[in-house]
């Protein structure tokens, strides 16, 4: 099956700084593709060079076989972006920050007030449509900030930590969006560094550091790679109830960050005093 | 695609300006409030709102009464856009009242007077053709005082191109008044003078017999084109805040990920504040006129290229200072700057009567 995303050897320097080192990747048409890393470790680069936002120094990346140009918007078109960032004007309703940002990607008449009540009713905002985007919770704009990004059927969808700042129900909504979304079709790429999140939404992912992928996998062979034991342990542990989930992620993921390295390879019990050390 | 584009964000960011209240007071509201405030300070607010005056108006105070003065006020009246009109002078020997009409500043009503002194005829028959009709301005040094006449401005016209209006058509006038003396001394002004038209009598005009002319309101004529052009450029701000609120909120980099131009995304964010600035001098305009008795002149549609240029100016200025500020404030003490060199390029600290002679 061809590639729907095609990310090949792309390089970004920043000075001496090197963000993204000879990094590729594929996404399949409809996969979910994760993109996990700790902060610093190029994601929002990479997925800057896939937006068009930033040029890469070097390789290139092709979205249905055609390659993606900076100097040609149109290439976007058929691609949609939930920034980090909340990206939407206080001063206009939900109702019209879609409209807005749909008319732009050429939606019009009644196939865009349709699709507006449509995404609205989808990501749970129907009921405050024309309320000021300015009124809302974090975890409304949240989802206005993904719905504005679906509005015009993007056959691949970038997430960039969207569920940054989010109450747990949001994050929930958001999450079953994404995957109901997935499920019709879209191709995602899906930036966090929350593993279980990945987990829960994607069928394969990539682990990057320092710019340079560190292992490609489906997430069952991804999570081969975690001794389940530390996690069992440290929830018999002194830890507060409320703390043992983000805890087991930080966990989880540092482990799984240094069993993809084979230079740091050592056994789990070596493992578990580092990570107990650096957690506490 | 680019203008559809373009426009798309045009009306976005037109929407955003009708919401915020803090712009459109800025540069509505207040002018029209420091218009009223400073015209209050002048004493002119409401005076003879109704009525807008066009031209000059210029008073004539004839202690000559010969021949040569009544042809100089004849074609001074001749001029459209003049109005003369004739001060009382119970006697032509009256010294007391040439010496007062000559110290005081005119009327409100009246632009400029022009005190045409006894022995003024004789004087240019005194003069050589030379000296009267010599180009070379240094022969002329003296201007009008040495031909016995006076020009004195009103203390509180302040405006400096009428001044220099009136003593043109002054000067005009004087040179075809004058004609038939100088035929008497050069026979070559004989066929000039034969065809000069001669105005019938100003004192017979309707300008000269009716009261006080229409005045306007004077003052306004300089302080809300002033004040406009102030006020406009106080888009430099707004346009600021807009561009960094666009780059603050991640909105920018929503445009920028869109399958749309950059040119568009650029002239999208700038149009919005082109149409504000010309709506603005537009209202400015139009309520000087209603509100203050303000003139648009003889040729009103000469407005319209002017308030283009001036918001062309303003909307360039505030993109420059937009794309180069990277805080808030930055954009305000830019701006700022601005607006005091602008306030001095109009001349808007000098309101104050009698500060410009």
């Amino acid at each position: 099956m061809a590639s729907l995303l095609a990310v090949d050897n792309l390089v970004k320097k920043y000075g001496d700084l090197t963000a993204v080192d000879l990094l590729s990747f594929d996404v399949e048409p409809g996969e979910a593709f994760g993109l996990l890393g700790p902060n610093g470790a190029g994601k929002s680069t990479t997925m800057m060079i896939i937006c068009g936002l930033l040029a890469p120094d070097y390789g290139e990346v092709r979205l249905e076989g055609r390659r993606l140009d900076r100097t040609r918007p149109e290439s976007r078109q058929r691609m949609g972006v939930v920034p980090q960032d909340l990206a939407l004007y206080p001063d206009l309703t939900a109702r019209e920050n879609l409209m807005f940002f749909a008319s732009l990607y050429h939606l019009s008449g009644s196939k865009l007030q349709r699709k507006v009540d449509e995404v609205l009713e989808q990501v749970g905002l129907t009921g405050r449509a024309d309320d000021f985007t300015e009124t809302f919770s974090g975890g409304m704009k949240r989802r206005l900030n993904f719905a504005a990004a679906v509005m015009h059927d993007p056959v691949l969808l970038i997430l960039d930590e969207p569920t940054v700042g989010v109450d747990p129900q949001s994050r929930a909504h958001l999450i079953e969006c994404i995957r109901t979304l997935q499920q019709s079709g879209t191709a995602i790429i899906y930036a966090s560094h929350y593993m279980e999140e990945v987990q829960v939404v994607c069928t394969r992912a990539a682990i990057i550091d320092h710019g340079k992928l560190l292992a490609c996998d489906s997430i069952p062979q991804l999570l081969k790679q975690i001794p389940f034991e530390v996690e069992l342990r440290l929830g018999q542990s002194r830890v507060p109830e409320g703390c043992r989930w983000e805890l087991r992620l930080v966990l989880r993921w540092t482990v799984m960050k240094r069993s993809c390295d084979s230079a740091h390879r050592t056994n789990p019990a070596n493992w578990h005093s580092t990570v107990m050390s650096q957690i506490f | 695609m680019i203008s559809t584009d373009a426009f798309k964000i045009t009306l976005k960011d037109l929407r955003l300006l009708s919401r915020d209240r803090r712009a459109l007071v800025i540069l509505v509201a207040m002018p029209m409030v420091i218009i009223a405030i400073v015209g209050s300070s002048t004493g002119r607010l409401r005076a003879n709102r109704g009525q807008s005056r066009q031209g000059l108006t210029i008073e004539v105070a004839d202690f000559d009464q010969s021949e040569t003065a009544r042809r100089l006020a004849g074609f001074l009246a001749s001029y459209d856009s003049v109005k003369v009109r004739r001060a009382v002078i119970s006697n032509r020997s009256d010294a007391t009242t040439l010496e007062r009409l000559q110290a005081e500043y005119p009327a409100d009503e009246i632009d400029m007077r022009l005190v045409i002194r006894p022995g003024f005829e004789s004087r240019i028959r005194e003069l050589s053709t030379t000296l009267l009709t010599s180009p070379d301005e240094s022969s002329r040094k003296e201007g009008l005082a040495n031909v016995n006449l006076a020009l004195i401005s009103n203390e509180t016209a302040a405006d400096p191109m009428m001044e220099g209006l009136a003593k043109s058509l002054v000067k005009l006038s004087l040179q075809n008044a004058i004609l038939p003396i100088l035929a008497e001394k050069v026979p070559s002004f004989r066929g000039a003078a034969r065809d000069s038209v001669i105005p019938a009598a100003w004192e017979q005009t309707a300008a000269a017999r009716s009261g006080p002319t229409d005045t306007g309101n004077r003052v306004y004529q300089f302080f809300i084109p002033s004040y406009t052009v102030l006020f406009v450029f106080f888009l430099v701000n707004i346009m600021g805040r807009s561009f960094l609120g666009e780059r603050d909120m991640g909105t920018l980099r929503r445009l920028r990920i869109a399958p749309i131009s950059p040119v568009a995304i650029l002239i999208g964010k700038t149009l919005p504040f082109f149409i504000l600035s010309l709506v603005q001098t537009i209202i400015l305009m139009i309520s000087g006129r209603l509100l203050f008795g303000m003139s648009w002149g003889p040729q009103p549609w000469l407005l319209i290229p002017i308030m283009l240029c001036t918001s062309a100016a303003a909307t360039a200025l505030g993109l420059m200072f937009s794309t180069l500020a990277k805080t808030e404030s930055q954009v305000s003490s830019s701006g700022n700057l601005i607006l005091l060199s602008s306030a001095g390029i109009m001349d808007v600290w000098c309101l104050a009567p009698g500060c410009r002679h």
